[in-house]
């Protein structure tokens, strides 16, 4: 019986821990032209860098701790440039080329979904 | 005791920012430290050469040439941490060499600053623009950018006229750039130190009118020259250029003067009508983040 106890708690421990659902996107910056932001997409125009603050949000009953590692990456630094800064839930994304690329996520080491992200042409 | 509504409006205005120019601070967007605008090339209305600007240029030039430092806001927080690099963000938009950025391109272009640890402490956007129109200066004026449209001097004196480029807006930019500069007739005035930047020194020699034709790209703008023996160059009682309102005069300057710009800095003139740098500028005190 103590067996099957330790067994079951053993297969119950995974489902314990946050499971990705999504990312919440907040600019922090005032940008000088207007940009979309937000989980599902991000859009500015070239030349221009914003600072956005990002949470991310489990899927499943367990919540995400504050200190829990996010990490953005662009797929092409040629288009959209993602940098950290000093606060680890802050970044810096920056228009580099006109083109479509997305932004990789990665919380806990878990790969959540790419945002699609667009530079514009400058206004 | 009753205030004066007029006086109240005074105060209002003088408290007032200028509504059009965004941050003259030149405050990071990320609020951590501040941007200061360097005048790294000659010809630069907004400073002199190697000196910073007091305010953050609120627009720049297609084309110009400047330099940007950084420094914290709070030296506290920052103990022994080395000042971030400048980047441009857009190479595209924003070129840089050495210590010099070059706008490249219409549009906003960020720089951020950038730490040791490629992490970005810090950002700020330059608003490039082309230039649309030009204005004549009196160089021994700066900061004040009053337009020139006649320049009465006595016979032997230099004077130094400075050319402000302007956008659409008639909104002055920032930035260094490469202009030509003409004058009609050679035997009244000559050019001296300046070629090739937008301040150029002009040496009176004898009486008479000529006219001084300055271009940048496809834009051009003359002032009428006016050398009077009557005036005596050492009182400079009658000496003061004419200031007056803008209007272009697109004559094409025939360009057989005295082109000579391998002599003296056009500001280091002695004459009466000389120019010294502008004294809206204060010397470079942040460290070289470039």
């Amino acid at each position: 019986m103590n067996r099957s106890i330790f067994i079951l708690s053993l297969l119950l421990l995974p489902a314990c821990h946050p499971m990705y659902g999504h990312l919440e996107v907040d600019l922090y910056s005032s940008p000088p032209v207007p940009v979309r932001v937000s989980g599902e997409e991000i859009e500015l125009p070239v030349g221009v860098a914003i600072a956005v603050d990002v949470e991310p949000k489990s899927g499943n009953d367990y919540e995400y701790f504050k200190e829990d590692r996010v990490e953005l990456d662009s797929e092409d630094r040629q288009i959209l440039r993602v940098d950290p800064t000093d606060n680890p839930r802050r970044f810096v994304l920056t228009g580099v080329k006109v083109g479509k690329t997305c932004i990789t996520v990665e919380v806990l080491d878990e790969q959540g979904a790419c945002i699609p992200a667009t530079v514009q042409a400058a206004p | 005791m009753r205030i004066h509504p007029l006086f109240l409006g005074l105060v209002l205005i003088t408290c007032t920012d200028d509504p059009q120019d965004p941050n003259p601070g030149g405050s990071g967007e990320l609020g951590v430290g501040t941007f200061t605008y360097l005048c790294r090339s000659e010809g630069d209305f907004t400073c002199g050469i190697g000196q910073s600007s007091a305010s953050f240029p609120r627009a720049f030039a297609l084309n110009g040439r400047f330099g940007l430092s950084y420094a914290w806001k709070s030296e506290l927080d920052h103990l022994n941490e080395p000042l971030p690099v400048l980047q441009p963000a857009a190479p595209e938009l924003l070129g840089f060499t050495t210590d010099t950025f070059t706008a490249l391109a219409s549009g906003f272009a960020a720089v951020l600053a950038v730490t040791g640890n490629s992490k970005v402490v810090d950002l700020i956007h330059a608003s490039v623009r082309p230039v649309d129109d030009l204005r004549l200066v009196d160089a021994t004026t700066l900061p004040i950018l009053a337009p020139l449209t006649e320049l009465v001097l006595p016979v032997g004196v230099v004077s130094s006229v400075q050319l402000v480029p302007l956008d659409l807006n008639d909104v002055e930019l920032s930035g260094a750039l490469d202009v030509t500069w003409a004058i009609e007739d050679a035997t009244v005035a000559i050019l001296g130190a300046g070629q090739g930047t937008g301040r150029v020194r002009v040496d009176t020699l004898a009486p008479g009118e000529t006219t001084l034709t300055a271009t940048l790209g496809d834009k051009l703008v003359s002032i009428l020259i006016t050398v009077d023996e009557s005036i005596d160059p050492t009182t400079g009682a009658t000496d003061e250029p004419t200031v007056a309102t803008t209007g272009d005069t697109l004559t094409t300057g025939d360009t057989t003067a005295d082109t000579d710009a391998t002599d003296t800095d056009a500001t280091d003139t002695t004459a009466t009508s000389s120019t010294t740098d502008t004294s809206g500028t204060t010397a470079e005190t942040t460290g070289g983040a470039l």
